[in-house]
């Protein structure tokens, strides 16, 4: 059986071959004998010359059998078709070295079918050129816009194109038009391309296996070599001049794109219906970038950029002068990474998701959403989703980005001439919805704008301010979204740190530990508009500096709000409660510090008015506690041991109020009243307190308020003088000036003294009114105890100015030891000198006033005063003057010598004193003395003795100075004035006179 | 008891002898200050006064002003005490024949300070006192 079978089989290849031989002879001699290359090139020539309407050239034409086996093809070798006159730079517009057909010539001959089984042009080169006029080189190849190529017509009669096997190998490609500045080579160009034609449809594949490519435009290099790959299976529909594509592949530089879908050229409305489905995948970024005309990019240097890049999205739509068709573009960017010159760091690890949707025209069908994109550079890293819309008009942002940030690496962005510097990190993320127009014209108020921002170690010098902060925790909106009631929807802020620092230098400095800030507010960029704010806060430390003025707090804790007035827009309202521990605060030479201050306030600004304390209405409630206080004017610090207050515009109610300064202490409580009629010059400003103390040192009370509310007057031409207390016992009690009484207010103390030192005087059980009324210190019939006597006191102390200041003194002093007496006002020595000879007890009542200067000297021209004084059984002491009248008269006893009674009443005017007539009884004597006694310390007495030993009555006349007295007797002036019977007008009338000083002097004792 | 008549008895004898040896002496005494008492009060000018309308306005002497109103009142100032007219303290005036007294009123209290002059001389221009210790003033008027 298999012998069998190899019998048959040697047989069938035995035949075949014969048969085979037998074709191979017979075509042999058909190609060697029959179609000669001389008798088929010309035959070729002849009708390449009727057909193509350029000059051609071909060197031999033969017919091939075995390289196209089993189909006869015709070969023609260097093939040229020229095209000369054209300004081309050359007149070849197409050679070929070899040029290889082969049709079915059985279809063709039977059914009219033109099938091109193959044809192959090798090494050729085909270079197109249209002048700047428009004219080409290959003109005469292309029909006329429109119309249907004249072999593809019907006319042709070809029932069926068929084009199998189009191969081009090692083609070299021009193109020039000069008319549009276009230059494209093609070189080494490999391609397939088959294709049938049946009934209008044009089908067929182009494989281009190999191109380099290169495009100038205008002098601008496009390509330049690119490496070009095509495999496009497409189907034309010529009617209608539709392409339809089918997963068509196009690569540039390996950069490929698979395309489907369809083109058509709609001739009617003269546009391009598209409907493309592409797809690209890992594009690197750098070849991309590559392709880019280097002209793009000039601006931005040398580009340093990798990463891959890969979409996939859709074209559809209508190409016309007006319309771009719809876009729906996925785009996804991994491991990207870009350097350039203007950016100042390099981007890295930039990845993203983005959705582009959009037909290039209309916002509402044009958005693009970004999935996710994140980038970073060396130090930060920041990553952002959300949707771009309204793109041809205003475009809206709608992202949130998350960032964290290192602050310098972007300072660089900021303009050259804000001199600002930024270090330190912020970690954050910010939601942002708002459009460029409101972001062009921070319209604030239609933004929304909302995040959480870390700052750490943030540092940011501005000029010359600065900020840092060790870690701040900013949350933020805008708007507010909460549901307040205030009208404070426009932002809001908390902010939590751990540590603030600002300064300017050489203006403020201010720092904080431990803050936390809530802020709620209106928009405070509109100043036309009074403000909404609230803002809580608690801060653990605060401290403040600025010129010579510093202040730190200790938890501060409180809020404070700030709101137009209802029913009035244009006018502040305010309210703060505050509370803090241990504040100390410093202005200049002067600290104060206070261990716990409560304070709430409610504040109303009336912007229409001038004066500070019309502007400015307070309400509220002041509770301190162990305050000390050093200021520069004051050697030792007042201590503020409570104070308790309340205060509105017109009233500080202090319930509770206790000071201490040095060795003098103050509880004071009572009303200030009519601040604010005051304030606008309405009314006296009036205060009623109970002043209770158990020590005040007078002299530093003065020092305390001198000079307070005392206009500068032209008339005080007075260099300040340096006054100091009167008893001289400490130099730290000197003040600058007199002492000048407040003007414009009446101020009630009700003083409770236990005791009062001025200097080495003491005085206890003061109690009284001190009145400071419109620029009169009164003291108002003050009842005092000292060493020496009980006392009576009203004073009255005005200052019309510096240099001339009145003093008014209406002095009683009951049953008072003279010595004593003398010892606590010397100055009544000078006025009486003869008391000095007088020991024991009586009653002294004075009333004098006078003028002082600066320097509270006496303006001796305007003394004025009365003065009486009473005592019994006072005991004549060895006085120079009497021991000289004692001897003149022949006392019995000259050492010591009682007297019955006193009663004496003089005057002062100026420098003199003058002294009524009065009655001494003494040892034998009775005599009535009177006369004047001067400042400069002479006199001119006379004594009446108006009963002696002597039966004749006599005068003594005493004058001279007390280092020469000169005595002479006289005649009795005063012999009848206590002679009611004998007396004459001008004894009666000082009588009288004594008995209205008396009086008058009586009639201001208090029972 | 007896120490203590003797005494007195001393004493009235003492007191006669004196009477009796200065009687004529004292007599005589009396007599002659009598008489030149009634000389000195027949010198005195009793009709001497002043018109006190002239008294009306300023004054001056040295530093000192003093200005009288035709309604008794009036003030005073010295300038070598920086006091300005403006400044000046009241008092109120009479003038009788020719004594001139000043009451001074204490702007605290309402207290007196009397003061009493006798006028000497008193023009259009020219107004002299002086008071009862002897010291004189003289003033020339000033105008306004």
């Amino acid at each position: 059986m298999i012998d069998k079978m190899k019998r048959y089989l040697k047989i069938f290849f035995i035949t075949l071959t014969s048969l085979l031989l037998l074709f191979v002879t017979a075509s042999t001699i058909l190609l060697w004998i029959v179609f000669t290359p001389e008798r088929l090139t010309p035959i070729v020539s002849g009708q390449a010359e009727k057909h193509i309407p350029y000059r051609t050239e071909i060197e031999e034409v033969d017919l091939t059998f075995f390289s196209t086996f089993p189909r006869f093809g015709i070969r023609m070798i260097n093939f040229a078709m020229l095209s000369p006159g054209t300004g081309a730079p050359t007149d070849t517009l197409l050679k070929a070295d070899e040029l290889v057909g082969v049709i079915d010539a059985v279809a063709l001959w039977k059914n009219r079918d033109l099938i091109i089984n193959k044809f192959i042009l090798s090494n050729g080169s085909l270079n197109l050129f249209t002048d700047i006029t428009g004219n080409s080189n290959y003109g005469l190849l292309i029909a006329e816009p429109g119309a249907v190529p004249e072999e593809l017509s019907e006319d042709t009669g070809f029932g069926f194109v068929d084009l199998k096997n189009l191969e081009l190998k090692n083609l070299n490609l021009s193109y020039t038009d000069l008319s549009s500045k276009l230059n494209t080579s093609v070189t080494s160009l490999a391609a397939k391309i088959s294709g049938s034609y049946r009934e209008d449809n044009l089908k067929g594949r182009l494989d281009l296996s190999n191109a380099s490519i290169s495009v100038e435009y205008d002098g601008e290099k496009y390509m330049d070599h690119a490496l070009l790959k095509l495999n496009i299976p497409f189907e034309l529909l010529l009617s209608r001049q539709l392409v339809q594509l089918k997963d068509a592949f196009v690569s540039v530089n390996d950069m490929a794109v698979k395309l489907s879908g369809s083109i058509e050229n709609n001739t009617i409305h003269k546009n391009i219906n598209t409907d493309i489905i592409f797809e690209l995948n890992s594009w690197q970024v750098s070849d991309a970038i590559a392709l880019i005309p280097a002209s793009f990019l000039e601006g931005l240097g040398k580009i340093d950029a990798s990463g891959i890049i890969s979409s996939r999205g859709i074209i559809k739509g209508v190409i016309s002068d007006t319309l771009v068709p719809l876009m729906d573009i996925n785009l996804i960017l991994s491991d990207g990474y870009i350097r350039y010159v203007d950016l100042p760091f390099p981007l890295s690890e930039m990845s993203g998701d983005i959705h582009i949707f959009s037909d290039m025209n209309n916002d509402t069908t044009s958005w693009i959403n970004i999935r996710h994109f994140e980038a970073s550079t060396p130090n930060s890293a920041f990553r952002t989703r959300g949707k771009v819309d309204h793109l041809y008009s205003d475009m809206h942002y709608d992202l949130i980005t998350d960032a964290n940030v290192l602050t310098d690496e972007f300072i660089s962005f900021l303009p050259r001439d804000i001199n600002l510097e930024v270090n330190g990190r912020i970690n954050g993320q910010v939601k942002t919805d708002f459009t460029m127009s409101q972001a062009t014209n921070m319209a604030l108020d239609n933004m929304k704008l909302s995040g959480s921002a870390l700052l750490s170690n943030f540092s940011m010098l501005y000029d010359s301010i600065y900020f840092e902060t060790g870690h701040s925790q900013i949350d933020f909106a805008l708007p507010n979204p909460s549901t307040s009631e205030r009208n404070t929807k426009f932002a809001y802020a908390k902010i939590a740190s751990d540590s603030m620092t600002a300064f300017k230098t050489g203006h403020f400095s201010t720092s904080m530990k431990n803050i936390h800030v809530f802020m709620e507010m209106s928009d405070l960029r509109d100043t036309t508009v009074i403000p909404d704010l609230f803002c809580t806060f608690n801060i653990g430390s605060f401290r403040a500096g600025m010129d010579t003025i510093n202040i730190a707090l200790d938890q501060p804790l409180g809020y404070f709000s700030v709101s137009p007035v209802p029913g009035m827009p244009e006018q502040y309202a305010a309210r703060l409660a505050y509370s803090s521990y241990d504040v100390a605060a410093q202005i200049g030479q002067s600290f104060a510090s206070i261990d716990e201050l409560t304070l709430r306030t409610d504040i109303v600004n009336d912007n229409t008015r001038e004066d500070f304390f019309l502007q400015w209405q307070v309400n509220g409630f002041l509770d301190l506690s162990n305050g000390n206080i050093s200021l520069s004017a004051f050697s030792h610090p007042l201590e503020i041991p409570d104070i308790k207050m309340r205060f509105d515009p017109e009233t500080f109610n202090i319930q509770e109020g206790t000071i201490v300064i040095d060795q003098s202490d103050f509880g004071l409580t009572g009303i200030l009243d009519n601040v604010l009629s005051w304030s606008r010059g309405d009314s006296l400003l009036r205060g009623d307190f109970n002043l209770v103390s158990r020590n005040t040192d007078i002299a530093r009370l003065m020092s305390l308020t001198s000079g307070f509310g005392t206009e500068d007057d032209p008339v005080n031409r007075e260099e300040q003088v340096v006054i100091k207390n009167p008893s001289q016992s400490n130099d730290n009690n000197s003040f600058t000036g007199p002492y000048m009484v407040p003007h414009g207010i009446d101020i009630l103390l009700r003083a409770n003294i236990k005791q009062a030192t001025m200097g080495a005087d003491t005085a206890s059980n003061i109690l009284g009114n001190v009145r400071v009324n419109d620029g009169i210190l009164l003291l108002d019939a003050l009842t005092f105890t000292t060493p020496a006597a009980d006392m009576q006191l009203t004073a009255m102390y005005r200052t019309p100015r510096k240099n001339h200041l009145y003093l008014g003194l209406d002095y009683h002093l009951l049953d008072v030891e003279i010595s004593r007496l003398l010892q606590m006002i010397p100055d009544i020595d000078t006025l009486m000198p003869m008391l000095r000879s007088f020991e024991g007890t009586g009653e002294f009542h004075i009333a004098v006033e006078t003028y002082l200067d600066s320097l509270y000297n006496i303006k001796k021209s305007t003394l004025r005063g009365a003065s009486s004084i009473r005592g019994k059984d006072l005991v004549l002491m060895d006085g120079e003057t009497f021991s000289e009248i004692s001897r003149s008269l022949r006392f019995r006893n000259r050492d010591q010598n009682r007297v019955d009674s006193l009663s004496v009443e003089f005057t002062i005017f100026r420098e003199e004193i003058d002294i009524y007539p009065f009655l001494m009884v003494m040892d034998r004597y009775r005599a009535v003395v009177g006369g004047r006694h001067n400042f400069d310390l002479s006199f001119d007495y006379h004594i009446s003795l108006i009963e002696s030993p002597l039966p004749i009555r006599l005068g003594i006349d005493i004058n001279g100075d007390m280092e020469k007295l000169q005595y002479r007797l006289a005649s009795p002036r005063y012999a009848e004035l206590y002679r009611p019977v004998s007396r004459r007008v001008v004894e009666n009338r000082q009588l009288e006179l004594r008995r209205i000083i008396r009086e008058a002097l009586l009639q201001n004792v208090r029972e | 008891m007896i120490n203590k008549f003797e005494a007195v008895k001393q004493q009235v004898i003492n007191s006669l002898f004196i009477s009796f040896t200065g009687m004529r002496k004292l007599l005589i005494f009396l007599m002659t200050t009598t008489l030149v008492a009634i000389m000195f009060v027949s010198c005195e000018k009793e009709d001497d006064f002043f018109d006190e309308a002239l008294l009306a306005g300023k004054w001056q002497s040295g530093t000192l002003f003093e200005r009288y109103f035709a309604n008794g009142n009036g003030y005073t100032w010295d300038i070598s005490d920086d006091v300005q007219e403006d400044e000046a303290q009241n008092f109120t005036w009479t003038l009788v024949k020719t004594e001139l007294t000043q009451i001074h009123i204490m702007e605290m209290g309402g207290n007196l300070v009397p003061r009493f002059y006798t006028v000497t001389e008193l023009s259009p221009t020219r107004l002299r006192y002086r008071d009862d210790f002897g010291k004189s003033y003289s003033f020339t008027r000033v105008d306004d």
